[in-house]
């Protein structure tokens, strides 16, 4: 005698069956996947390993002679400096911190965030927002918050108590200076904008599809009288490789051989993707880190990849980066990296999947000061995500909890840091 | 590579993705809930797969590794998705209305049911009774515990089966 149970599972059974049987079968091709292939690696999605790392540190040198003799334009390819370029080292023998959801409570983030349609300063002063925006950053005494709106985003300029004073479309979302004092976004037809003082000022219009704002250089002002500012734009389609706009109007190719931008020190140290998009689609996909002041590479690295989240540390000594090969629910673990060496600083990973209390993934990071890094995690759960907040002292390697676990109204992210 | 280190590549790579690909697009349809996502979702899993093709040493794992790759990839669609909507808007792409042709009555409410399903309970519902895997099997492709599975097969056919009560209890009383 069968069980409402079994009869309940055989029909799912028989029903996903025959839903599945209506399927076509093969319209994928050999070519349309070469193509995605070649896009996911672009996109550093694919398995690093330490034995292609090796080999190139080998091989690196020579590409930079190359450049260095051919390239005649503004936009120098790395100097040829073998002694510089580097292989990272592993993380410390001391072993990866662990976000353990039994540490100690520590205080509330001593940063900008935006909770909700609230945002939050460091002081804990709350501000409530007309609505919720996806990203925010500070631009002097305004803030460049983008939302979701269709077809593009926009940005909303708002003022100290979050009024709206300006609107524009952008592909993306808006950037700020190191200190907060500069802002600037791109609009979907390659317009590079920027705003400080209270106006917005256009520094010139990027060829190439769907670029992207990724960072500013500059403070107080990005008037060409007043000392100017640089704004490196990102082409996510891949037609073009990545620009910078400064203040003279001059757009420029990044330097470094870089393919995405993910990170510029204000001190000139460019982190990015280096791996040509046309590069057979079974070679590794790998980053490095370039210092233009310099005009030569400090490390190439195929096992991590930089963007995730933080960037590099306030003081331009460290840079976050997550494991190359993360995918599916997202890395389960980064790294801090020392920025001209590439040598691991430190390892932050979540518990183990097993435990009482599990975490899925780390979903961003933002550096607090110099030796202070926020981790923010997810736990997929029954009734849809829920998120934690861990504050990690780089000094120490001691974890805090910030914030405990959160579902936040289904599925709305909580705690969108200010980048 | 060589060059005819990658045509060879490209021919046993072939060879696989033919004979392969009818399995992994009717997997990708039951998860995702419709042809284009299941299409897309397919296309990234095969390049996935053809990239790391060297590094697979035993080809009778790939067929697993495929499936792994194709249901954590469905969860990072998803999750790229909600990221791109992330301000108040609660849509999720998993409750995407499907507009499938089928059959009507209990059988069709019923996938209607397991569509409304959290993400990683439908996966669970589809590796289990579709794919027919085990509870560790399932498991391991989830990244999850054999206890997790068992909690969110219990939550999924708990759900399903009071969505069917309702069902049945509310096509009753249009009849009457």
């Amino acid at each position: 005698m069968s069980t409402p149970q079994d009869n309940l599972t055989e029909q799912l059974g028989r029903e996903l069956h025959d839903r599945g049987a209506s399927v076509p079968g093969n319209p994928i091709g050999l070519g349309d996947v070469k193509r995605t292939a070649g896009r996911i690696r672009r996109r550093r999605q694919v398995a690093g390993g330490v034995i292609v790392a090796a080999a190139a540190a080998v091989i690196v040198p020579s590409v930079m002679v190359a450049g260095n003799l051919l390239g005649g334009d503004a936009a120098p390819e790395p100097a040829p400096a073998p002694s510089v370029t580097q292989s990272p080292k592993p993380a410390p023998s001391d072993g990866p911190i662990v976000l353990d959801a039994d540490a100690p409570q520590g205080a509330d983030p001593q940063l900008t965030y935006l909770d909700g349609v609230l945002l939050i300063d460091s002081a804990g002063n709350k501000t409530e927002l007309d609505v919720e925006y996806t990203n925010i950053t500070r631009a002097g005494d305004e803030f460049l918050a983008t939302r979701y709106g269709d077809p593009v985003f926009s940005v909303d300029v708002l003022d100290a108590e979050g009024r709206v004073r300006d609107s524009s479309p952008t592909g993306t979302g808006a950037v700020g200076s190191a200190d907060g004092t500069v802002g600037a976004w791109v609009t979907p037809d390659g317009k590079v904008m920027t705003r400080f003082q209270g106006r917005t000022v256009q520094l010139n219009t990027v060829t190439g599809g769907s670029p992207e704002a990724v960072e500013i250089l500059g403070s107080g002002s990005c008037m060409e009288a007043e000392g100017g500012c640089r704004v490196f734009v990102n082409h996510q389609d891949g037609s073009s490789r990545p620009q910078s706009v400064d203040s003279h109007g001059i757009v420029d190719v990044v330097p470094g051989g870089m393919q995405i931008v993910r990170a510029v020190s204000p001190e000139g140290l460019i982190a990015g993707l280096v791996t040509k998009p046309d590069a057979d689609p079974s070679a590794p996909a790998c980053s490095a880190i370039y210092d233009e002041q310099a005009g030569k590479r400090l490390f190439r690295t195929c096992d991590f990849a930089f963007g995730y989240g933080a960037g590099f540390s306030p003081d331009g000594s460290r840079i976050v980066a997550q494991p190359q090969d993360a995918d599916g629910l997202g890395p389960r673990s980064v790294v801090v990296l020392d920025s001209r060496t590439g040598d691991t600083v430190a390892e932050i990973e979540v518990p183990d999947a097993n435990t009482a209390r599990a975490i899925d993934s780390i979903t961003d990071t933002a550096w607090e000061d110099a030796g202070h890094l926020l981790v923010k995690t997810d736990a997929d759960g029954a009734d849809g995500p829920s998120y934690s907040m861990f504050r990690v002292d780089l000094t120490d390697g001691t974890v805090e909890r910030v914030f405990e676990e959160r579902a936040a109204g289904g599925e709305v992210q909580p705690w969108r840091f200010l980048h | 590579m060589s060059r005819d280190g990658t045509a060879a590549k490209d021919a046993e790579f072939s060879a696989w993705m033919s004979a392969r690909q009818p399995a992994l697009m009717r997997t990708a349809y039951l998860l995702t809930g419709d042809h284009h996502s299941a299409e897309d979702l397919v296309q990234t899993t095969l390049a996935k797969v053809y990239l790391s093709w060297d590094k697979v040493q035993k080809r009778d794992v790939i067929d697993g590794y495929a499936r792994r790759i194709l249901v954590n990839e469905n969860n990072s669609v998803w999750r790229r998705a909600w990221k791109k909507r992330e301000v108040s808007s609660d849509e999720v792409p998993e409750r995407q209305a499907v507009s499938d042709r089928y059959d009507e009555g209990q059988r069709s409410a019923l996938w209607d049911h397991v569509q409304t399903l959290p993400r990683k309970q439908r996966a669970v519902i589809v590796l289990r009774y579709y794919e027919e895997l085990s509870e560790a099997e399932t498991a391991e492709v989830l990244g999850i515990s054999v206890g997790t599975v068992k909690s969110q097969a219990s939550r999924a056919l708990a759900t399903l089966r009071q969505d069917a009560s309702r069902h049945a209890a509310m096509s009753g009383e249009e009849e009457r």
